[in-house]
């Protein structure tokens, strides 16, 4: 990255708030900046996800109104006189037929406005239940090749015979060791910066949100699953839907790895401001346990050194006789 | 390693959009690491109509080996009614009418398809996902297949014959992020490998003219936009928020657009339209410009935001674009705009400081040097065939 560079998200929320600086002071003359909206939206994508409903609500309102001033630039000589004329003569119908379609499509557009503001009254009750993304809780120092935990669990992941998931994957260090070893193994962690030098590099590593993620997996594909720094800060419904989607994408012969911080962790300093912002509790490594022999695995759990963090090895099918 | 692409159209005839793409990654896989290729593509040149033009057989253009076959059928007549039907709910629409919707969008390749059953490559490159030969050859190659969709949000995605299509790939080349989550988004193959390639950027010429020179500016300073002069390509809409900045921000500023000229734009003073220029035209104009403006919404990758951080010149792109956008977020190399406001206080902030176009600048060239370069780029796509290969063999 080049030295001198520049933080784009700052200077970005410093133009739109310029921007609405000026056009709550009447700087923009709004009859031109609507006619503008509508050329700049005319081949723009309709997006009705990821928070661009009102961006498509915004479309909508431009698109609404009807003109019924038909153009009249001609590239024919008298062309433009004709136009003009045709236009007055049947301005009286085409501004009939314009007004009746434009009030009906302003009504429509009032509805989808009242749709949106209920949605966003329900958005902000359920915000305390978000099931988008979830911060990875990083321990400092628990994560690498030479952490504590790192030898079992590559181990375990070793043991798959299919393909292998590591989330939080930092800059692939597990995947790949995988891949070294001859394995089938790919990464995800929501931090771009962590994974681009080792993505550039050849490992098949994105920064894609585990939950979501695993929504756009086929059933029965994955035979491992590393759950690392990804568990802690899940709110309860969050978790359930991380272990339906284990469920279902898994095969039948299948090995679950989990490293997470300790719950008795919580109260002390070194634990990560992340997990105190997401107002979770991680769960014990014995619930843990408990959760995934209800899957059908044999399980193992182990605590590490300090008492901070621990690991959960599973195992089913022909996965869990010992190699 | 011997590596076969499929595409519906090659050559050098053939500009730009997913078929230029694939002629590139063929010809610097020959060029540069000394692979073997070959391409299965049709005679046809035109992708409305997918007429047969040029000769079927075998040829050699730039070391890569072309086949090209005869369509038994092209663009079909009832295309666009059958279009215009599945639009509304393409994810509704049965796998017969989605299949009957391939056949006429064309090219039927049933040749091709027989042809390339007999290829000795070892592994099969499709580019793009939207044609006959992608959705009835990726299921019968017993290669390894690569498909790069080049995907935009479009009802076709929706469609049955896709989702078999993109479940039989063994893996996925795409051009940005932001491709891969659409691609996600619709279907489930999020656990395919994968790599998110983009393109190279081609080598810069010059011939030491200055910008202004070429464009007869005389000493006024320039904004330009590269690309097709085309209203769905955003070229309408940028000329009438140029005015529109113009009038209220009076000065010597110039907006040129290089490029081909397909749609009408408002007459005006500021507005240089150069038609079609050389390349060492084009580098030299994008050298000289203060800012290199991307309006169109509809990119699946944009070469010129690049080539203009080549030159270390700053992006200011359409914020409705998934792709130009991801480029300008990753790089730190420009800004973007979602309305006139912000392209006004945008392109202000930008002409204002000549050390924020400096900063961007340098941010886009440190990027693409460290990702598309072509050294770097046909390397990278070197390695993930060779671990696509591989993966086939370790599960064959």
């Amino acid at each position: 990255m080049s030295d001198v560079s520049v933080d784009i998200e700052v200077v970005r929320a410093e133009i739109a708030e310029e921007v609405r600086r000026r056009r709550a002071g009447g700087a923009f003359d709004a009859l031109r900046e609507r006619e503008l909206e509508q050329l700049f939206h005319q081949y723009a994508p309709l997006q009705g996800r990821d928070g661009a409903l009102a961006e498509t609500l915004r479309a909508v309102d431009v698109t609404a109104y009807i003109d019924p001033h038909v153009p009249v630039a001609s590239s024919q000589p008298a062309g433009t006189a004709v136009k003009r004329g045709l236009r007055k003569a049947s301005f009286w119908y085409m501004n009939w037929i314009a007004a009746q379609v434009t009030r009906s499509l302003s009504t429509v557009a009032r509805s989808l406005h009242l749709i949106d503001d209920e949605l966003t009254d329900i958005r902000k009750t359920l915000d305390g239940l978000t099931l988008s993304g979830s911060p990875v809780i990083a321990l400092d120092g628990a994560d690498g090749a030479s952490a504590w935990w790192a030898k079992e669990a590559r181990a375990m992941a070793a043991r798959s015979t299919g393909r292998v998931l590591v989330s939080a994957c930092a800059d692939g260090w597990l995947v790949a060791d995988l891949v070294a070893s001859g394995g089938d193994a790919y990464g995800l962690d929501p931090r771009t910066g962590l994974i681009m030098e080792a993505e550039i590099a050849g490992l098949d590593l994105r920064d894609d949100d585990l939950l979501e993620h695993l929504d756009a997996v086929a059933d029965d594909r994955l035979s491992g699953i590393v759950l690392n720094g990804t568990t802690e800060a899940l709110l309860p419904a969050q978790r359930r839907r991380l272990l339906r989607r284990i469920e279902r994408v898994l095969t039948t012969d299948a090995v679950v790895v989990l490293h997470a911080v300790h719950p008795d962790a919580v109260d002390g300093d070194d634990v990560p401001a992340e997990l105190d912002l997401a107002g979770a509790r991680p769960l014990r490594p014995t619930t843990w346990a408990t959760l995934l022999a209800e899957m059908g695995f044999a399980t193992t759990v182990a605590i590490g050194p300090t008492g901070a963090d621990f690991l959960v090895t599973a195992t089913r099918g022909r996965l869990s006789v010992a190699p | 390693m011997k590596v076969a692409f499929v595409t519906p159209r090659y050559g050098p005839e053939v500009m730009g959009g997913a078929e230029g793409a694939a002629r590139s990654l063929a010809e610097h896989l020959v060029a540069d690491l000394g692979h073997e290729v070959e391409v299965f593509t049709t005679c046809a040149l035109d992708h409305l109509t997918w007429d047969d033009v040029l000769e079927p057989g075998d040829s050699v253009v730039n070391g890569v080996t072309v086949h090209r076959f005869r369509s038994a059928a092209g663009r079909a007549k009832e295309f666009f009614i059958l279009d215009g039907a599945i639009r509304s709910a393409p994810s509704a629409v049965s796998m017969e009418e989605g299949n009957r919707w391939v056949e006429a969008n064309g090219p039927v390749t049933p040749d091709l398809l027989d042809a390339l059953e007999g290829s000795t490559a070892d592994v099969v490159a499709f580019y793009p996902y939207l044609f006959y030969m992608t959705v009835h050859g990726i299921g019968r190659v017993r290669q390894p297949a690569v498909l790069h969709p080049a995907a935009h949000d479009e009802p076709a995605l929706y469609l049955k014959p896709y989702r078999a299509a993109f479940g039989a790939a063994d893996a996925f080349c795409y051009h940005t992020r932001a491709e891969r989550h659409l691609v996600e988004r619709v279907l489930p193959v999020a656990e395919t490998p994968q790599i998110v390639l983009g393109l190279g950027t081609n080598a810069e010429v010059s011939r030491g003219r200055s910008g202004a020179e070429i464009l007869g500016t005389g000493d006024r300073p320039y904004v330009v936009c590269v690309g097709r002069v085309d209203e769905q390509k955003g070229a309408v809409m940028l000329a009438n928020f140029f005015i529109e900045y113009k009038r209220r921000h009076p000065s010597d500023l110039v907006l040129a657009f290089v490029g081909p000229h397909s749609s009408t734009l408002p007459e005006s003073d500021d507005i240089v339209i150069t038609g079609i220029v050389d390349e060492e035209d084009k580098w030299d104009i994008i050298a000289d410009a203060l800012v290199s403006i991307s309006p169109s919404a509809m990119e699946s990758f944009s070469l010129v935001v690049l080539e203009g951080w080549v030159k270390g010149v700053p992006a200011l792109v359409n914020g409705t674009c998934g792709p130009t956008v991801e480029n300008c977020s990753l790089s730190g190399g420009g800004l973007w705009f979602d309305s006139y406001g912000s392209f006004e206080l945008s392109l202000d902030r930008l002409l204002a400081s000549p050390q924020l176009r400096r900063q961007l600048g340098e941010a886009g060239r440190d990027f693409v040097r460290r990702t598309f370069d072509w050294p770097v780029l046909i390397r990278r796509y070197e390695a993930f065939l060779e671990q696509v290969i591989e993966r086939g063999r370790s599960m064959s």
